[in-house]
């Protein structure tokens, strides 16, 4: 249809004439504006993926502000120019009919999730003025330990503003991620967590990790690319999953025993001295603690660990010798595993940073190594703080039993229910939440119980989250689309790598970035923080286009961002030194550090949590699928397309033995708590367990299309008790989240 | 026009539902001269008690935990999203008449701003085949919202608005039939 170009303002003279007889719309001006152009507006942006940590690059293409089509940034040599599933599904949380728009306040005063909060919009002013009054409020009456903020400690203007009001009551997920290697970490190795040269391994050793569908691409592509090069992988899991079937071999082990199997693996290396001497010798402690090293894993032969794991002792003794013997080794740990989720993990990523000191890979090729990235200065090398507050006040979690997790600044949600809810009822007065929801807990139920106790509640998101449900404000937050930042990139760091993380499309609605409500809030309570020395407000721009200065990445953010990827190329040069505390420059097998705060200095045999008895005779395990991100996917349309609820995977022996058919519906019951699932048969699990996928059984009403679907895992997870894990040492404070054991009932 | 009297009413009810839209505040809506029926009516009962009418606005519309009433068109595509052809499609159409929303973070498929460009277009004596193209563009899918909002509106002012729009709708789907 041809249709001819008019103007519809009135005053703007070609219209007027035809409108003066007209009735007049004036609500039409008060809506519209002139237009500023006709055609619409094409871009090519580059950036980073905001899906899960690593930022590979993106490329994202956009008309008229909005995202058309992304895709991996071709020749990043970080991600191989590609982005994974769920990052190409991005745009899906952009662009989410449900996503948080405005500020809202809760009207009605009873809380729980049957009531209707009675949500009204208000403005942003009206939204920090009252945050800041309650957080004033309940710090001076009650103490700074009545505020929990729910929150990784990042980026900079926000953990800034935590610390210049005095936090005590920060947590965070990492208890249920990697928090025990980076506790075992920084003493054996002094090395991070998540830096495997996988492309160059010729043994890779795999203790749980699901590492393909876990879908973190960098590292799937280090492992593919390992294969192709003849390497061989190994891999010890009570399910099948992709990378089993990737794996060279793979190993069914009973659930919990890991460690029995890592600990059997060094005694046969220490044992028949097939250790790395030169590295040993050269880079480790073990000869200054050799005695207590090999009286200590001697106890532990394969035939010991057989018992424990069903692994033979042959094959367990056969893999420790072809570890040791390849001059190109390495047994990572990392995220969401079993390593991190058995009350033994604690020990066990101790095992394992000896399995991979012994094989002599540290910062070698193809074993862990330090990243090599740009040295970015942060918020406080630009605009350096007055002296912050000393927290006082006592930690809701009890990290302070811990002090190796409160080394690390661990936040512990495992054990965060039981002190809202028994050790210090009422304690929490005020909690704010950014970006979590009570999904993310073991027995979720506990949590939003003690939940309701707090008197004042704020959630930052971008979702509708089941904790908005109990919020008494919420805001909206941005998704990485709309926000800039410096990636320096650590996952793939042989070299230095960094990628300018721009703003693709302009912020929605009112949606807003946590640094400014960092920004925000620290004006209004602690305005010298939040000050340039010449007296000025913080400028987050200039913040960021200073930083961008000094680390060399460009004269200014806009100029980093023009060049997308800053590369410094350089060949990789083993260090000689290892930044361990207390090690002197030297891994540490034996870490004296560990003779004292409910630690051990050598990794002990320790069972996991629970047991199967006669009450609860089953194994209960979960997983993050390869299509989902945590929680916060399952409402994002693609994804959710791709897999839309969780089932609870069972092997057809054991439903044979219960009488259950393939679909029906099945209680899974444990002494926290219990769930209803659809059965799914499957023959890559254990006869003795159960599976269920994390992530679903939203409630939020507003999560259109995740409410309802699926059960919440967590339901079946007892919380845990901070004096339990000082009883049973686990004092990197390992969320337990895999030792749960439950009956099964069909229905 | 099946429901309407004459073409200024039209013009002004249309003008009326996309301010009852755009607008939590019922003090803020300005009721034209001369505009008559059931949503003048209870636009004008609302101002004299604003608060349940907002409440009501909030819970319908902007509720993090409430209902599902959209009111952007591409929510009601066949892939529901934010910004979607929909959004660029009624972009198209401002801009081929000079104008752009006010807000460039609020998507342009707000039935809002489709019910007053839509007036608008009305209003200055568009020819009848621009105008039923546009509502066969954008004006038709809200019968779906309409519908949505009759089912969980509890406010009269809100009840009102779903018939009206309900009655333009079933207007325009004539018009599209012909």
């Amino acid at each position: 249809m041809s249709i001819s170009r008019r103007n519809l303002f009135r005053l703007s003279g070609a219209a007027g004439a035809g409108l003066a007889a007209a009735p007049p719309v004036q609500a039409f001006e008060d809506f519209f504006q002139p237009a500023r152009s006709v055609y619409a507006d094409m871009k090519t942006v580059v950036s980073a993926c905001g899906t899960c940590s690593p930022a590979c690059g993106m490329l994202a293409r956009t008309k008229d502000g909005v995202i058309q089509f992304i895709d991996g940034l071709p020749g990043d040599a970080h991600s191989n120019g590609r982005l994974c599933g769920k990052g190409a599904a991005g745009a899906g949380f952009l662009y989410d009919p449900d996503r948080l728009k405005y500020p809202m306040k809760r009207t009605n005063p009873r809380k729980g999730f049957d009531e209707d909060p009675g949500f009204v919009r208000i403005t942003w002013t009206e939204a920090l003025d009252t945050i800041a009054a309650k957080i004033t409020h309940y710090k001076t009456n009650f103490g700074a330990e009545s505020l929990m903020f729910v929150t990784l400690p990042s980026p900079d203007p926000w953990l800034r503003f935590m610390r210049s009001i005095g936090v005590v009551n920060r947590i965070d997920h990492r208890d249920e991620c990697f928090q025990t290697d980076m506790v075992v970490l920084r003493h054996t190795t002094g090395g991070k967590t998540w830096c495997n040269d996988f492309a160059n391994s010729k043994y890779i050793l795999l203790f749980g990790w699901d590492i393909l569908a876990k879908a973190k691409l960098v590292y799937a592509n280090g492992i593919l690319d390992a294969r192709d090069n003849g390497a061989k992988v190994v891999h010890f899991s009570p399910t099948y999953t992709a990378t089993s079937r990737a794996s060279s071999e793979w190993h069914n082990i009973r659930p919990g025993s890991d460690l029995a199997v890592a600990l059997a693996m060094i005694n046969v290396i220490v044992s028949e001295n097939l250790y790395n001497k030169s590295f040993v010798d050269s880079f480790t402690n073990f000869a200054q603690f050799e005695t207590q090293i090999r009286t200590h894993f001697a106890e532990y032969t394969p035939a010991w660990a057989e018992t424990l794991s069903d692994v033979p002792a042959a094959v367990i003794t056969r893999i420790a010798r072809e570890f040791a013997a390849s001059n190109a080794s390495i047994a990572p740990s990392h995220k969401k595993t079993l390593c991190a989720n058995y009350n033994n993990a604690t020990q066990l990523v101790h095992a394992i940073a000896i399995l991979n000191i012994l094989a002599g890979t540290i910062d070698r090729p193809g074993g862990r190594y330090f990243p090599r990235t740009h040295s970015v200065p942060g918020m406080d090398a630009v605009y350096p703080p007055p002296a912050y507050p000393a927290p006082t006040g006592r930690r809701v979690d009890g990290r302070d039993k811990l002090p190796h997790a409160a080394a690390v600044d661990a936040g512990i949600f495992s054990t965060t229910a039981d002190g809202m809810l028994n050790k210090f009822p009422g304690m929490i007065k005020f909690a704010m939440w950014r970006d979590y929801t009570t999904l993310a807990f073991p027995d979720p139920p506990s949590m939003e119980k003690a939940m309701q106790s707090v008197e004042f509640s704020v959630v930052y998101d971008f979702l509708p989250t089941d904790t908005a449900s109990l919020a008494d404000i919420v805001l909206p937050g941005t998704v990485n689309f709309e926000t800039s930042d410096i990636m320096v990139r650590d996952y793939n760091a042989r070299f230095p790598q960094s990628l300018a993380r721009s703003v693709v499309v302009p912020p929605m609605f009112e949606v807003r970035s946590i640094g400014f409500v960092a920004l925000e809030l620290g004006k209004r309570l602690a305005p010298d923080y939040f000050k340039a020395s010449d007296g000025s407000w913080i400028n987050l721009n200039t913040l960021l286009d200073e930083r961008t200065r000094r680390a060399g990445l460009g004269e200014n953010f806009a100029d980093f961002a023009s060049k997308g990827i800053v590369e410094a190329p350089a060949p990789f040069v083993p260090r000689t030194t290892f930044p361990t505390v207390g090690g002197t420059n030297k891994c540490q097998i034996y870490v004296p550090a560990f003779e004292t705060g409910n630690a051990e200095p050598l990794p002990k045999w320790r069972p996991k949590r629970h047991q199967p008895d006669a009450t609860f005779p089953y194994y209960y395990m979960t997983y993050i699928p390869a299509v989902h991100r945590r929680n916060t996917s399952q409402n994002n349309a693609v994804l959710h397309e791709m897999m839309s609820e969780n089932e609870a995977l069972i092997n057809p022996k054991l439903a044979a033995r219960l009488n259950l058919k393939d679909g029906q519906l099945l209680l899974i019951r444990s002494r926290a708590g219990q769930i209803e699932l659809k059965a799914k048969f499957t023959e890559m699990i254990r006869d003795d367990s159960v599976l269920v996928a994390h992530g679903f059984g939203h409630r939020s009403r507003l999560l259109s299309k995740s409410r309802g679907k699926g059960a919440r895992d967590g339901d079946v997870i007892p919380y845990a008790k901070i004096d339990d894990f000082v009883a049973t040492r686990n004092f990197g404070a390992a969320s337990c989240i895999m030792d749960a054991v439950v009956n099964l009932t069909p229905l | 026009m099946t429901n309407m009297p004459d073409r200024s009413a039209l013009i002004l009810n249309m003008a009326l539902a996309g301010q009852v839209l755009l607008k939590s505040d019922p003090r803020t809506i300005a009721v034209p001269d001369g505009a008559e029926g059931t949503l003048a009516d209870e636009v004008l009962l609302a101002q004299a008690a604003p608060e349940a009418a907002e409440l009501e606005y909030n819970r319908l519309f902007l509720n993090p935990i409430g209902v599902e009433c959209y009111l952007w068109q591409s929510v009601y595509a066949d892939q529901p999203r934010l910004l979607g052809p929909a959004h660029h499609s009624a972009l198209d159409w401002f801009r081929r008449y000079g104008a752009e929303p006010q807000d460039p973070q609020e998507p342009a498929d707000h039935l809002g701003l489709l019910l007053l460009f839509h007036a608008r277009l009305i209003e200055a004596d568009e020819p009848v085949e621009t105008i039923d193209a546009f509502a066969r563009d954008h004006i038709v899918w809200a019968a779906q919202f309409a519908a949505k909002l009759k089912q969980e509106a509890r406010h009269p002012l809100y009840l009102a608005l779903a018939r009206e729009i309900e009655s333009m709708c079933s207007d325009k789907s004539g018009a599209q039939a012909m």
